[in-house]
């Protein structure tokens, strides 16, 4: 009886609402190609990446960068790789940096860690003289923020390793918000915490956001109003910089955002194309029908 | 075709193995994969290989679901559970009940109990009284005061009404002097710029907006559309709402898709090794 | 009093607290310059001596005042005589390192104004004695006739960005020696401040010293110029000589000068009695201490030996900050607040953990009970062996229980320095590696699938919105890809608008900003008019469950 009704339907309308998996193996099969094929692309060059990569071009040396990492598991495609490579040009800049954990994510404590490290080692940089990873803070909103602007020490009290952060030669200079020369977000989405409202509108610390491509979209009102200083929007973001430190000569490493961005683009055009088949079909099945009453 | 599907699943699982065989006889040899154990500071080859077939296959389950719920996919969903709800408990214990209140708490009572403090170490010590705050979450489980777990609730409530003012003000005050925007730029504004693209510059603050307005008018409920200007603008905000949605869309797939290459990359040159690293 | 409206109560004076300290500021009272001071320059007007320097009241945000000399000191105005501009952008961000000359129509003071930008160079008259100035903008500078600027340039389009600057007037003419970020020194001369005409070739074209000075001022003796460069602790001053170099000479810090935890800021040099007034900063550990308290003025006399030898002498520290203002204590509490609010969130994380094991712990025990019920009493559904139902029902929860208690173990136990090597960390790091990251991402990536069908399936262009609303997606996903430059590349430069990244770019950056600023706006006013429903009580859905 099925194969009777399918036979019933055109051609036009069977393209329209075929089964679901076939997509899904095409897709799959895409992907996976191309993966394995990586093709050499131009990789974009996003007004607002090209900003960030000025703005830390220009930081002082003698102030230090503080880090929320907040990425999960589900935006390490996109968020790992926008980490990476800012981590990398601070590095080469010598510019110290403190990194801010939360415990409603504890997988960016622990994933940024990981990178951190592997890249701390790769370019000879020591934990507590030129970066310091603080304890995760529990999340109680506004109020968490003031609090640590005003004294990292008393809020944060250790780090990751349990050191005093009165012990760790690099803290001994950086005391509260007015030693942080930029606050940078790496996180699925970059508002999820309010810098805005309690430390870059109080105390003017610039701030710079790297975000998942769902939420970067909602960043734009903030860039216009100069309350962002600065966006890395999904893998072609973290594409972007990457090849703006590679193009300085700090690593020569193809990152993850420039390998996702690569096969991103073919199973975008996959879904493009599909949909576009999807409407075409749609239409010469209205077209069949109109002609079949007329 | 049932049969059909069993034996073409068969096949696929078949390939997928002979693949990952190859893959472990690869990466015996391979430098690529020293120098990932390198850079995981794990123990050793055999650690490495197990964590990463393991996470192949927990990948595989949640995959699996996509066809249809499976026990494979169940154990994996609950293992996940158990080890996402422990991580985050052992965080919280671990750096902030006990680092960040409890050791604070004990050097304040050793310095007032040798009569060297400060107001600091009194402040510290102030803070038992948000264990005793803290504590009160857990009479949700009793059904006769249930309502003193309410305070603690009350008081994180409280705050963060009090606070959302500034946050507001703070965001919503630049929001709006930002849209105050430029759309006929002297030469002053853009020195050296030619009039066409002073034109398009002063068009584009006026998209822009005529954007904000149009759509706030949109979402404008208090008073009727049967002024002619209110219709009219909230038709065009429709207009920049349809876009943005679309590039809402747009974005968001963009992101899922990201993941998805970040998995398939991980099953690709992690496990296989049929891709570079 | 019921228990909801003590919980009301309770509500209510918290996020008074928070309200309060929001709207009130932090300190109140105390003068203009109880912050800091720094930057003096002395001016003589018919005998008269009076000092403009710079006083903040806070970090950063420089405003001028004044004092005049008497019998018994320095007696300062209480306001200052100018500040920052809150509408013009020059000095928004406040006023620094003034210098100040006498001319015809009275006194003009320049400074470097404080932007979001480059300092500014600008100027302002008085004609009474500087109790009160009228501000005239940016001087301009040229290196021909042609006085242009801009938004950018508001001092003209300059060869190099100035870092401070001295001035001096005489016969009728200003001289602005410039010194830049390159540390060359630009000598310009001109009529009036708006018409400076620059010197093609620098005063100074290579760095005199291996760090930029704190202070930088030009004495004109005999029209020859003599800079005085203020480092930490010595003072040089540089002449040509007769082959046309610059000679140092230099003056160590005067005995006077208490240790070396004192250094100097900025200041100028005053021809007309040979001394150098000056900021200074306390240091700790060779670093300014940043705090309050920490700066004063003094005056250091500078006279040459017989030999022609510089010398300092008499450091004499006259002017330290103004009173402190008084703290509203409110801020006091904030810290505290913060510490108070974080430990109560705490303790809430651990129910869900809390939750779900007894869920789970329920499941595992009805189970356990079935498992031995006799036949048609069970109390779960089922039949067939005991131990398959058992597993079926409990089995999964089981393995939550178990992998909860092992991750929190090797959590606690493995995240330690001293765990480094040990099995803790190595299952801890195992655990997280094979299991929670990468199902963590392949659910978040699961959802795409779903995404293509259901967008294959429903993504139809019904009408015009509809296919507004998929061009932009399609416009959006293809031009931030690598695909879209590739395409980009194809089209010619004059058709732009087809280039997608383009296009892209300004649709994200203009019509879906516009857009989202708006849904912003409105949400941020709902929000605020949520927030004082809880505040004020109003809502009651938060207290459903208490009488």
């Amino acid at each position: 009886m099925m194969a009777e009704e399918n036979k019933k339907r055109s051609l036009w309308d069977r393209i329209q609402f075929c089964d679901p998996r076939i997509l899904y193996a095409l897709f799959a099969v895409v992907v996976i190609v191309f993966e394995m094929v990586q093709v050499k692309m131009p990789v974009p060059n996003p007004v607002w990446v090209g900003k960030l990569y000025e703005k830390v071009e220009s930081l002082p040396l003698d102030k230090a960068v503080l880090i929320d990492c907040d990425y999960g598991a589900g935006n390490r495609g996109e968020c790992e790789g926008q980490f990476k490579a800012f981590i990398q040009h601070l590095f080469a800049r010598n510019i110290k940096f403190m990194v801010v954990t939360w415990t409603t994510n504890v997988e960016g404590q622990k994933l940024g860690r990981q990178v951190l490290d592997e890249v701390a080692k790769k370019m000879g940089k020591v934990d507590g003289e030129d970066y310091v990873m603080f304890q995760a803070i529990v999340n109680a909103g506004g109020v968490t923020l003031q609090s640590l602007a005003k004294d990292i020490h008393g809020f944060v009290v250790k780090d990751i390793n349990g050191r005093d952060l009165g012990e760790i030669p690099m803290m001994k200079n950086f005391k509260s918000i007015n030693d942080v020369s930029l606050i940078y977000r790496v996180a699925y989405s970059w508002g999820g915490i309010p810098w805005i409202g309690f430390v870059q509108s109080v105390y003017g610390t610039p701030l710079a956001a790297g975000s998942a491509g769902i939420e970067s979209s909602t960043a734009y009102p903030y860039l216009d109003s100069g309350q962002l200083c600065g966006l890395l929007a999904g893998a072609a973001g973290a594409a972007a910089y990457e090849k703006r430190i590679i193009d300085a000569g700090i690593t020569e490493e193809t990152g993850i955002g420039t390998k996702t961005v690569s096969v991103q683009s073919f199973a975008t055009l996959f879904v493009v194309v599909s949909i576009l088949i999807s409407n075409f079909a749609m239409f010469m099945s209205k077209a069949q029908s109109r002609r079949a009453n007329v | 075709m049932q049969k059909t599907s069993k034996i073409f699943w068969l096949l696929i699982a078949a390939l997928v193995l002979i693949l990952a065989a190859w893959g472990e006889v690869k990466a015996l040899h391979s430098p690529a994969v020293t120098a990932r154990i390198a850079d995981l500071e794990l123990p050793g080859h055999f650690i490495y290989r197990l964590q990463t077939w393991v996470a192949a296959l927990s990948c595989i389950a949640v995959y699996s679901f996509l066809f249809k719920e499976n026990p494979f996919y169940r154990f994996f969903e609950h293992a996940l559970l158990g080890c996402a709800t422990g991580y985050s408990c052992a965080v919280v214990m671990r750096q902030n009940l006990y680092s960040q209140w409890l050791v604070p708490i004990k050097k304040s009572i050793v310095n007032v109990m040798a009569s060297n403090y400060t107001r600091e170490d009194i402040a510290t010590i102030a803070l038992i009284f948000a264990g005793v705050i803290g504590l009160l979450w857990y009479f949700q489980y009793s059904k006769k005061y249930f309502w003193v777990s309410r305070i603690a609730m009350c008081i994180s409530l409280g705050a963060g009404a009090g606070l959302a003012f500034k946050d507001t003000f703070n965001q919503l005050i630049p929001q709006i002097t930002g849209t105050f925007k430029n759309i006929c730029p002297s030469e002053y504004a853009m020195p050296g710029a030619p009039l066409i693209d002073r034109f398009y510059a002063g068009c584009e603050n006026a998209i822009f907006v005529i954007g904000t307005v149009s759509v706030l008018m949109y979402f404008f409920f208090a008073f009727g559309n049967k002024n002619a200007i209110v219709k009219g603008s909230s038709k065009i905000g429709r207009w920049y709402l349809m876009i943005a949605l679309g590039a809402f869309f747009g974005n968001t797939f963009m992101s899922r898709l990201s993941a998805l290459i970040e998995r398939v990359h991980f099953l690709m040159a992690e496990w296989l090794l049929l891709s570079q690293m | 009093m019921s228990k909801r409206n003590i919980l009301k109560i309770i509500a209510f004076v918290v996020g008074l607290y928070f309200f309060l300290e929001y709207i009130l500021p932090e300190k109140v009272g105390g003068e203009f310059d109880s912050y800091e001071v720094n930057s003096p320059v002395c001016v003589e007007k018919q005998g008269k001596k009076l000092q403009f320097y710079v006083g903040n009241y806070y970090k950063g945000r420089g405003n001028i005042g004044r004092m005049v000399k008497t019998d018994s000191g320095w007696k300062k105005d209480p306001k200052p005589v100018l500040q920052r501009s809150l509408f013009l952008r020059f000095d928004q961000y406040g006023l620094a390192e003034p210098d100040c000359a006498m001319t015809p129509g009275g006194l003009t003071l320049l400074y470097m104004g404080q932007n979001e930008k480059e300092p500014v160079l600008c100027f302002a008259e008085s004609s009474d004695d500087g109790k009160t100035f009228q501000k005239k903008g940016p001087a301009v500078f040229a290196t021909n006739d042609l006085f242009k600027v801009s938004e950018n340039n508001p001092n003209g389009f300059l060869p190099d960005k100035i870092k401070t600057f001295a001035a001096e007037y005489a016969n009728g003419q200003w001289e602005v020696f410039l010194f830049t970020m390159t540390y060359r020194v630009f000598r310009a001369a001109g009529p009036d401040l708006k018409h400076l005409r620059l010197e093609e070739e620098p005063l100074v074209g290579a760095t005199l010293t291996e760090k930029s000075p704190n202070a930088f001022d030009v004495a004109l003796e005999g029209g020859a110029p003599t800079l005085f460069y203020i480092m930490d602790r010595e003072i040089l001053k540089f002449k040509k000589d007769a082959s046309g170099q610059w000679t140092p000479l230099t003056w160590k810090a005067p005995a006077g000068n208490g240790s070396n935890d004192t250094m100097y800021a900025g200041g100028r040099y005053n021809s007309a009695d040979g001394t150098l007034y000056l900021g200074t900063r306390q240091t700790q550990k060779g670093r300014p201490i940043d705090s309050p308290f920490e700066t004063t003025l003094c005056a250091v006399k500078l006279r040459d030996l017989s030999d022609g030898s510089p010398l300092a002498t008499e450091m004499t520290f006259y002017k330290k900050v103004g009173a402190q203002p008084r703290p509203t204590y409110l801020s006091y509490g904030t810290e505290w607040a913060g510490k108070f609010l974080t430990v109560v969130g705490s303790f809430a994380i651990f129910i869900a953990m809390i939750n779900l094991m007894l869920f789970h712990g329920k499941k595992i025990y009805q189970s356990a009970l079935n498992y031995n019920a006799p036949l048609g009493e069970e109390k779960l559904p089922g039949g067939g062996a005991p131990m398959r139902n058992f597993l079926k029902n409990a089995g999964y929860s089981a393995v939550f229980l178990i992998f909860l208690a092992v991750m929190i173990v090797c959590a606690l136990k493995g995240q330690t320095d001293e765990a480094e090597g040990t099995g803790w960390k190595t299952t801890f790091d195992f655990l997280f590696n094979a299991i929670q990251a990468p199902m963590g991402s392949a659910v978040f990536s699961m959802i795409t699938f779903y995404m293509i069908s259901a967008a294959y399936r429903s993504f139809k262009v019904r009408s015009l919105e509809a296919g507004f609303l998929m061009a932009a997606a399609i416009v959006c996903m293809v031009g931030q890809m690598p695909i879209g430059e590739l395409l980009a590349s194809l089209v010619p430069e004059s058709w732009k608008l087809l280039q997608l990244p383009w296009l892209s770019g300004k649709l994200l950056s203009v019509l879906n900003a516009a857009a989202y600023r708006a849904v912003l706006i409105g949400t941020l006013i709902g929000s605020v008019a949520i927030s004082l429903r809880i505040w004020l009580g109003l809502d009651n859905s938060v207290y459903s469950s208490v009488d």
